[in-house]
C-alpha cells in the first residue's frame, strides 16, 4: 500500500494499529512525507469548510435547503435568516448532488461565517419571520407536548410519569390558586411550582431533571415537561439514550422529516418560546420572566427549535455553547441570539453537605468537591496553565488577580526586597518576607496521587520537579494529591466566595501535610531549603522557616472563622535560593463545618 | 475582563477569519473530524475567555494556534490510549511545523475553489457526499451501487488530484509574481 492511501485510511478513520504505528514511524523519519501529510489534512479541513463548515451542524432537512439557488450575501447584522432555509419541508430525502455549487458554498460559508458569530460569540441576532403558521402540522406521538407557550390539554388523572427522588431546600410556592403536590409519585400534568430551592424529578424513563427554584414547571408528558419560568437541568441516562436513538434511527428510516416541534420519544423541555430536545445530553434551560429562554449544553447535544407563530427554526447546540431565544415585539415572534451569553449558573447536581472541600480540586478549576488534578496556574500571571510548565519564571511581583476561579482570589512572587507585599485582593499586605529571587520555577501545580509517567534518564527530568519527586507518600497520608509550589510562590484562595456558593457550610479548618520533597537522587547540588507561610485575611497563621528535605513533613492545620476572607499560601526560598525548592502541600483540604445541614438528597 | 464593544467586535472579526486555518491546524494534530470539530469548538471557548489577553497588533493566528495547541494536548490527555493516533514527539513536530502555515488558508482557499471547478460533476458529487453529509465510504457504496474499496480508492485520488491541481497552481502564481 502507498504511503499516501495510508494517509487516507487514517482520515477516513480505517487504519489499523499495525498501519497507524508504521505512519507513525513513516512520519516522523520522513519531512516529505510529513509536507504531503499536512497538506493532505489542510485539504481535508478546507473541503470540509468550504462544502460543510464543521461548526454548522445543520439538519439535512436545512441542507436539502442548500440546493436550490440562494443568493450569496456576506453576513449582515440586520439580514433576515434566508428564505431558503424556512422553506417547507420536501416530504423526502433526497441527495444535493453539487451543480453550480458556487451559489451554494458561497451560501454555505456565509452561513457558516454567521454560525460562528452567533454560536461562538453572541453579538448578532436574528429575527425569525412571524408568519409561519401554516407549517405547523400536528403530531399524534407528541405526547402531549404541543407548541411552546400552549396551555396543556387536559390530561387523564393518575397516571404516573416518575418519581420525586431528591430536595433541598426547597420551598413550595404560597401563591394562593397553588396547592403543593403530596407524596413522591409525579402526576402526569403535575405542575411543581418553587418558591427557593432544588427538587429532582426522576421519570421512569430514566431521565431526570433538577427544578431550581424560583420555577413553575409541569410535568406534561413521560418524556418531557414545560417550564414557564425560572431554572432546570435535564440529564438523560445512557441506556434511555440509547434507547432513544433507536427510536429514533427507527422513525427517520420511515420519515426522516417530522414535521411537528416534539421529536418523537426524545426528551424534551418546553417553554413560552422555544423547544429543547435532548439528543443525549445534560443540560440547562432559563425561562425568565419575558419568557426569553437560554438553553445551554453541558455534554452532547440538544436540538433547540424557537418559535414564532408556527415557524420552526432549529439549531443544535454541542457541549458548552448557549442559545438564547427571546420574545420579539410582535406576540408571536421571537428572536434567536446566540453565544457564550454568559450562561445562566445551573446546579446539576443535588449533593449532601459537602464535609471538606479539596484545595486540589479548586486549584485545577473545580469547586472542591471534585477530584480535578493535573492542571496549575502560573503563579507570575494568574492566567491557566493546562499543562506543568517546566521553566523558571519572574519579572515582576505584583499581585495577579485570578478572575477565571471564583475560589481563587490571586497568586504573587513574594519578595520581601520589593518591600510590603500585597497578599489579596482586599489589600492586605505582609512586610516579613525575606529577600527572595523574586521567580519561582514550574507552575502552581495539584499533582495527583501517583506521579505521571515521564523520562527519568533525561538528564532534565528534574525540570518536571512534581513528577520527578517520586510519589511523596509521606506528605499525603490520605492519598488525595500534592499541591505543589515551588518557592518562590504565593496562593490566596477566596473564602467568602465558597461560602457565597455554598451557604450553609462554612470552611472551619484549613488541614494539609507540608515539607520539601528531596530532589539529591538527580542532582549532586541538590539544597532545598523553604520557608513555608500561611495567613488568613493578612494575619500570619503558621510559620516554619528553613524546612529542608530531610526534616520531617509536618502538618498543617489552621483555624479559620466564619467571616475569615481570604487563606493565603506561600513558600519563600529559605534564602538560599531557590534551587530545588520543592515544596508541596499534602492532601490540603478545607474542612467544613456543616450549618444547617438538615436538607439532603433522599 | 473589561473589553469594549469596538474590541469585541474586532476580535469577532478576528476569530471568525481564523476559524477555517485554527481547524486546519487542529485536524493535522487530531487526524479525526469529529475530535477537530472538538477542539476547535474547545478553542474558540477559551480563545473567547481570553480574549482581553490578546495584544492589538501582534499575530492572532500564531495566538491561537498556541491555545489551539495546548486545547489538543488536553484533548489527548482525555482520550482513551487506544484513540491516540500519533505519539508526543509527532504531534510537537506537526505542531511546530503546522503553525508556520496556519495563516495561510485565504490563498489555499481560493486556488481549492478554482482546482474544484475542474473536477467531474461526479467527483464532485463525490465530495459533496462525503462532506456535506458526512457519509463514510460504506455508505456513498450504497447509494451509487460502487463497492466501498472503489469509493475510498476514488475519494483519495480525487484529494490527490485537488492537492496536484493546488501545487501547479501556487507555482504558476509565484512565476507571476513580480
Amino acid at each position: 500500500m502507498s504511503q499516501s492511501r495510508l494517509l487516507a485510511k487514517l482520515l477516513e478513520n480505517e487504519i489499523t494499529d499495525a498501519e497507524c504505528k508504521q505512519l507513525n514511524r513513516l512520519l516522523g523519519d520522513d519531512p516529505a512525507l510529513r509536507r504531503l501529510y499536512r497538506k493532505y489534512m489542510t485539504l481535508d479541513a478546507m473541503l470540509r469548510w468550504e462544502i460543510a463548515p464543521p461548526l454548522m451542524k445543520v439538519s439535512k432537512e436545512e441542507r436539502t435547503a442548500v440546493d436550490s439557488p440562494s443568493p450569496a450575501f456576506l453576513p449582515d447584522t440586520d439580514a433576515p435568516i434566508p428564505d431558503s432555509a424556512s422553506r417547507p419541508i420536501p416530504s423526502s430525502y433526497k441527495l444535493p448532488l453539487a451543480h453550480s455549487t458556487l451559489g451554494g458554498w458561497a451560501f454555505s460559508y456565509a452561513v457558516a461565517t454567521v454560525f460562528v458569530c452567533l454560536l461562538i460569540l453572541g453579538f448578532w441576532a436574528y429575527k425569525l419571520p412571524s408568519d409561519r403558521g401554516s407549517l405547523i402540522t400536528t403530531n399524534e406521538n407528541s405526547r402531549g407536548l404541543t407548541t411552546p407557550g400552549e396551555s396543556s390539554p387536559a390530561r387523564p388523572a393518575l397516571v404516573f410519569v416518575g418519581r420525586v427522588t431528591g430536595i433541598a431546600g426547597a420551598k413550595w410556592s404560597d401563591a394562593p390558586d397553588y396547592l403543593p403536590p403530596i407524596g413522591v409519585n409525579v402526576r402526569l400534568g403535575r405542575k411543581y411550582k418553587l418558591k427557593s430551592g432544588l427538587l429532582e424529578i426522576t421519570y421512569d424513563s430514566g431521565a431526570k431533571v433538577i427544578l431550581e427554584g424560583p420555577c413553575d414547571y409541569t410535568a406534561e408528558s413521560t418524556a418531557g415537561g414545560y417550564l414557564s419560568h425560572g431554572k432546570l437541568v435535564a440529564k438523560v441516562k445512557k441506556n434511555h439514550e440509547l434507547r432513544m436513538m433507536n427510536d429514533e434511527s427507527k422513525t427517520r428510516s420511515s420519515d426522516i422529516h417530522h414535521s411537528s416541534f416534539i421529536t418523537p420519544h426524545l426528551f424534551a423541555v418546553r417553554t413560552p418560546t422555544a423547544v429543547v430536545t435532548d439528543l443525549g445530553t445534560e443540560f440547562g434551560v432559563e425561562v425568565d420572566g419575558l419568557g426569553n429562554t437560554t438553553s445551554h449544553v453541558f455534554r452532547g447535544s440538544v436540538e433547540v427549535q424557537a418559535f414564532a407563530g408556527g415557524y420552526r427554526n432549529k439549531i443544535v447546540l454541542r457541549a458548552a455553547q448557549s442559545l438564547r431565544v427571546e420574545k420579539g415585539k410582535g406576540s408571536d415572534e421571537a428572536m434567536l441570539v446566540a453565544g457564550v451569553v454568559e450562561p445562566p449558573k445551573f446546579t446539576r447536581r443535588l449533593f449532601g453537605p459537602p464535609k471538606q472541600l479539596d484545595l486540589l480540586d479548586i486549584v485545577a478549576g473545580g469547586d472542591g468537591r471534585g477530584k480535578r488534578r493535573e492542571r496549575g496556574i502560573d503563579a507570575t500571571t494568574g492566567m491557566e496553565d493546562p499543562l506543568f510548565v517546566p521553566m523558571n519564571r519572574g519579572g515582576h511581583r505584583d499581585y495577579r488577580p485570578v478572575s477565571w476561579h471564583r475560589f481563587i482570589d490571586g497568586v504573587f512572587i513574594p519578595d520581601g526586597a520589593a518591600g510590603l507585599v500585597k497578599l489579596d485582593s482586599a489589600g492586605n499586605t505582609f512586610d516579613g518576607f525575606p529577600e527572595t529571587t523574586g521567580r519561582t520555577f514550574g507552575s502552581i501545580w495539584p499533582r495527583a496521587t501517583e506521579p505521571k509517567p515521564h523520562d527519568s534518564a533525561s538528564d532534565k527530568s528534574h525540570r518536571l520537579w512534581v513528577y520527578a519527586m517520586g510519589r511523596g507518600e509521606q506528605f499525603m497520608p490520605e492519598e488525595r494529591g500534592l499541591l505543589g509550589l515551588h518557592s518562590n510562590t504565593g496562593i490566596t484562595f477566596d473564602l467568602a466566595a465558597i461560602r457565597r456558593t455554598f451557604p450553609k457550610f462554612v470552611p472551619g479548618r484549613f488541614q494539609a501535610v507540608a515539607g520539601v520533597a528531596d530532589a539529591s537522587h538527580l542532582t549532586d547540588i541538590a539544597d532545598g531549603m523553604v520557608d513555608f507561610w500561611v495567613f488568613v485575611d493578612g494575619r500570619l497563621a503558621l510559620k516554619r522557616m528553613n524546612v529542608r528535605p530531610e526534616d520531617a513533613p509536618f502538618g498543617v492545620d489552621v483555624e479559620l472563622k466564619s467571616n475569615d476572607r481570604f487563606l493565603t499560601l506561600v513558600v519563600t526560598d529559605g534564602g538560599n535560593t531557590a534551587g530545588s525548592d520543592w515544596a508541596v502541600f499534602g492532601d490540603p483540604v478545607l474542612h467544613v463545618e456543616p450549618g444547617d445541614a438538615n436538607e439532603t438528597k433522599r | 475582563m473589561d473589553q469594549s464593544p469596538d474590541k469585541d467586535v474586532s476580535f469577532v472579526q478576528k476569530l471568525a477569519d481564523a476559524q477555517r486555518g485554527l481547524y486546519a491546524y487542529i485536524l493535522q494534530l487530531l487526524p479525526n473530524r469529529s475530535d477537530a470539530d472538538d477542539v476547535l469548538q474547545a478553542t474558540n471557548l477559551v480563545l473567547w475567555v481570553k480574549r482581553s489577553q490578546f495584544a492589538a497588533g501582534t499575530d492572532f493566528a500564531a495566538w491561537a494556534a498556541r491555545i489551539a495547541y495546548f486545547e489538543v494536548l488536553t484533548f489527548r490527555k482525555r482520550m482513551g490510549r487506544e484513540r491516540i493516533r500519533f505519539d508526543d514527539a509527532l504531534v510537537e513536530q506537526l505542531a511546530a511545523e503546522a503553525a508556520a502555515e496556519a495563516e495561510q488558508t485565504d490563498d489555499l482557499l481560493q486556488m481549492l475553489r478554482r482546482c474544484m471547478d475542474k473536477l467531474s460533476a461526479q467527483d464532485r458529487d463525490l465530495l459533496e457526499m462525503q462532506y456535506s453529509f458526512d457519509l463514510r465510504p460504506r455508505q456513498i457504496a450504497e447509494r451509487t451501487g460502487r463497492s466501498p474499496g472503489a469509493i475510498a480508492v476514488a475519494m483519495h485520488r480525487i484529494r490527490m488530484s485537488l492537492l496536484e491541481c493546488i501545487d501547479e497552481s501556487d507555482a504558476s502564481t509565484r512565476e507571476d509574481a513580480p
